[in-house]
C-alpha cells in the first residue's frame, strides 16, 4: 500500500495538470481529463490500442534485439584488440552524438516508410552506446586472468561463458536498460514521421485531423507504456547493473 | 522481481501481437488467384486525397491489376513521399508533380503516368471585409498582418509570385508547417490562410468562421492568364514495373481515364470508390466538402506534357534553370 502512494500523487497531479491546461488553452486544444480517458476507452475497446502499442513494442524490441546482439559481439571483439578500439573511438563518439532525428531522416531515405524506419533507427541510436559500454567492460578484464587462460589452453567457449560474459554482464545490463529505455522513445519519433501505423503514426494523425481528445489518449497511453517500462524493467535492470558491478568478483570467478 | 516478468512477460505479449498485426498487414490482400504465387504490386499514397486518387480506385474495383496483388502502403507529407521516391520503394506512387520531378532530377527511378490533381490550393479568410484578393492585400495591409502559407515549400509559392509579377496584387507571407498553422487558427491567432485540399476542408469545420475566398489556381488564370487549373498532383510509377509491364501500366491508364469521365458528375458515387484505408483517417465529411471544390479529370502525362513543364518553371525555376539540368526524356510515360 505504502508503494501505491507515489503513483497516486503522480495520477491526481497529471490530472490536475490536465484541467489546468483545459483551463487555459480552452477545452478545443487541450480536452479535459473525462474526455481524453474517454477516448482512450474508445481506444482500448475498439482494439486499436493494443493493436498500434503491439506494433510500436514490436519494432522496438526488434531494434534492441538487434542493437544487443550487435553490440554485444562488436563490442567484445574491439575490447579484446584494444588498438582496433583506439581506432574507432573517435567514430563511436560521433555516432553517439547523432540525435535520432538524423538516423530517423537518413533511414527514411534509405528504407522508404515501414517497420523498417523505426527498427533502424533504434538500432542506430542504441547501437553505439552499447558497444562502448561492452567494450569498456571487455577492457577492465584483469589482463592477468586472459594470459593464464592461454596459458592452460582454455578453450575458447569457456573463457567466453566464465570470464568474459561475467566481466561485461554489468556493462552490458547498463547499456541494455538505456536501449530499453530509449528504444521504445526512438520508435514512436520514427513511427510519428515515416510509418502508417504504430502509435507514433496514430499520434501524427490525429494532429493532422486536430482530433486533440484523441491526441491527447495516444500521448496518455505512450506516457503509460514508458512509465510501465522504467518502473518494471529499466530501473531493475540499472539496479543489477550497480549491484552487479559492486560484487568483488569483477573478470569472473562465479 | 516478480512485476519485472509480469512487465517483461506483457511487452512480449504485446509485441507478439504487433507482429502478427504487421505480418497480416504485410501479407498479399486477396486478388491472385489461390494457390499461385503472384506478383505483388506496392501503391504509395496519402489519406485524405480525393480525386487525385479516385480513378486509380476506380481501375482497381474493375479488376486492375488482374492476377496480380495490391499492398497499399500511406505516406504522411512530402518529406515522407520524397523519401520514398528517392529510394525506390514502390511501384506507383500518389503525389505532387514537382515532387516526381525533383526525384527524376536527382536519379530516381519514377516514371510519370497522369496528372490527376488540377485545384488545390485556396485563399481562407474569417474577416467579413475580404471578398477578394485585392481587399485580402488591403486587409492585411490595414491589420500589418501576413497570408499564412502551408505547406512551408508549397507549390503555390511559384503562383503567387506569378500573380504578384503580373500586376496582381502581393501579400507578405509566413510559411508554416500544416500542424502548426491549423493550431493557430484554432487559437484564433491566423486569421488569412492559403492552404491546399483536405486541409482547406479539415480548417473551415474546426474553425467555423473561415470561408473561402478564392481559388489560387482560378486566381492565377484570372491575372496570368491560361486555365483554371494546374497539374498539381498526379501517379507515377516505377521504371522497373513500366519495363516489366508496359502493357499493365498502359492499362491502368486507360481504365482511369474511363473511370474519370465516368464519375465527373457523379462525387458522392466517386467518394465511395475509396477504400476506407485511405478515406478513413480524416473522415467522410472532409472528404465529401473537399470534394466538392475539386475536379476529376485524368491526363496522360505525354499529352499533359506542356502544362506540366510551364507549371514546373513557376514552382521549381531554379531546379530546371541549373546548368545540365532536364527532365530526361523517360520521365513521360509514353501511350
Amino acid at each position: 500500500m505504502k508503494n501505491a502512494w507515489p503513483y497516486l500523487v503522480s495520477g491526481l497531479l497529471l490530472l490536475a495538470a490536465g484541467w489546468l491546461a483545459s483551463a487555459l488553452l480552452g477545452p478545443e486544444l487541450a480536452p479535459p481529463p473525462p474526455k481524453v480517458l474517454a477516448a482512450l476507452a474508445d481506444l482500448a475497446w475498439s482494439g486499436a490500442l493494443a493493436r498500434e502499442l503491439g506494433v510500436t513494442v514490436a519494432r522496438a524490441l526488434a531494434g534492441v534485439l538487434a542493437a544487443n546482439l550487435l553490440g554485444v559481439a562488436l563490442g567484445l571483439a574491439a575490447g579484446l584488440h584494444p588498438l582496433t578500439l583506439r581506432l574507432l573511438a573517435p567514430l563511436v563518439a560521433a555516432l553517439q552524438a547523432c540525435p535520432p532525428v538524423v538516423w530517423i531522416s537518413l533511414a527514411m531515405v534509405w528504407a522508404g516508410t515501414g517497420s523498417l524506419v523505426p527498427m533502424l533507427a533504434v538500432l542506430a541510436a542504441t547501437l553505439p552506446p552499447l558497444f562502448a559500454n561492452v567494450a569498456q567492460g571487455t577492457l577492465s578484464l584483469d589482463p592477468r586472468l586472459a594470459g593464464m587462460s592461454r596459458l592452460f589452453a582454455v578453450p575458447a567457449w569457456t573463457r567466453l561463458r566464465r570470464m568474459l560474459l561475467p566481466a561485461v554482464r554489468p556493462y552490458w545490463l547498463a547499456g541494455f536498460s538505456y536501449t530499453l529505455a530509449s528504444g521504445w522513445k526512438v520508435t514512436a519519433v520514427a513511427e510519428f514521421m515515416g510509418s502508417h501505423d504504430g502509435v507514433g503514426s496514430r499520434i501524427f494523425w490525429a494532429y493532422r485531423r486536430m482530433d486533440m481528445a484523441e491526441l491527447h489518449a495516444w500521448a496518455l497511453a505512450i506516457i503509460l507504456l514508458g512509465m510501465a517500462l522504467e518502473t518494471g524493467l529499466v530501473a531493475p535492470l540499472r539496479r543489477a547493473a550497480l549491484g552487479a558491478d559492486a560484487t568483488p568478483a569483477r573478470g569472473g570467478g562465479s | 522481481m516478480r512485476r519485472s516478468l509480469v512487465i517483461l512477460l506483457l511487452l512480449l505479449l504485446l509485441g507478439g501481437y504487433g507482429v502478427l498485426v504487421l505480418l497480416r498487414s504485410a501479407s498479399p490482400p486477396g486478388g491472385a488467384e489461390p494457390g499461385r504465387e503472384s506478383e505483388r504490386l506496392v501503391f504509395y499514397t496519402t489519406h485524405g486525397a480525393t480525386t487525385p486518387q479516385i480513378p486509380f480506385w476506380a481501375a482497381v474495383r474493375q479488376g486492375w491489376p488482374r492476377g496480380m496483388s495490391l499492398e497499399t502502403r500511406t505516406w504522411k507529407d512530402l518529406d515522407d513521399l520524397r523519401g520514398v521516391v528517392l529510394a525506390g520503394k514502390g511501384d506507383i506512387w500518389l503525389g505532387h508533380i514537382e515532387g516526381f520531378a525533383q526525384a527524376a532530377l536527382r536519379g530516381a527511378p519514377v516514371r510519370l503516368l497522369a496528372v490527376t490533381g488540377w485545384r488545390k490550393f485556396y485563399f481562407l479568410s474569417d474577416d467579413p471585409e475580404v471578398k477578394d484578393l485585392p481587399s485580402l492585400a488591403a486587409v492585411l495591409a490595414r491589420d500589418a498582418a501576413a497570408l499564412a502559407v502551408t505547406p512551408p515549400d508549397s507549390p503555390a509559392l511559384g503562383l503567387l509570385e506569378n500573380i504578384a509579377r503580373r500586376q496582381g496584387p502581393s501579400f507578405p507571407l509566413t510559411r508554416h508547417a500544416p500542424r502548426q498553422l491549423s493550431l493557430e487558427v484554432l487559437r484564433g491567432q491566423v486569421h488569412h490562410v492559403l492552404a491546399p485540399e483536405p486541409l482547406v476542408s479539415l480548417l473551415m469545420l474546426k474553425a467555423p468562421g473561415l470561408r473561402v475566398v478564392e481559388g489560387l489556381e482560378a486566381a492565377h488564370a484570372r491575372y496570368c492568364g491560361g486555365p483554371e487549373v494546374q497539374p498539381i498532383a498526379g501517379l507515377a510509377v516505377h521504371a522497373d514495373l513500366l519495363a516489366r509491364h508496359p502493357a499493365l501500366v498502359r492499362d491502368l491508364l486507360t481504365r482511369m481515364q474511363a473511370a474519370a469521365r465516368e464519375l465527373a458528375e457523379r462525387p458522392a458515387e466517386a467518394l465511395a470508390v475509396l477504400p476506407p484505408e485511405v478515406a478513413g483517417e480524416l473522415g467522410q465529411e472532409v472528404l465529401a466538402q473537399s470534394m466538392s471544390r475539386d475536379l476529376l479529370r485524368v491526363a496522360p502525362a505525354s499529352e499533359a506534357r506542356d502544362a506540366v513543364l510551364a507549371f514546373l518553371a513557376l514552382v521549381m525555376p531554379q531546379d530546371l534553370q541549373r546548368e545540365g539540368a532536364g527532365l530526361p526524356e523517360a520521365f513521360w510515360v509514353q501511350p
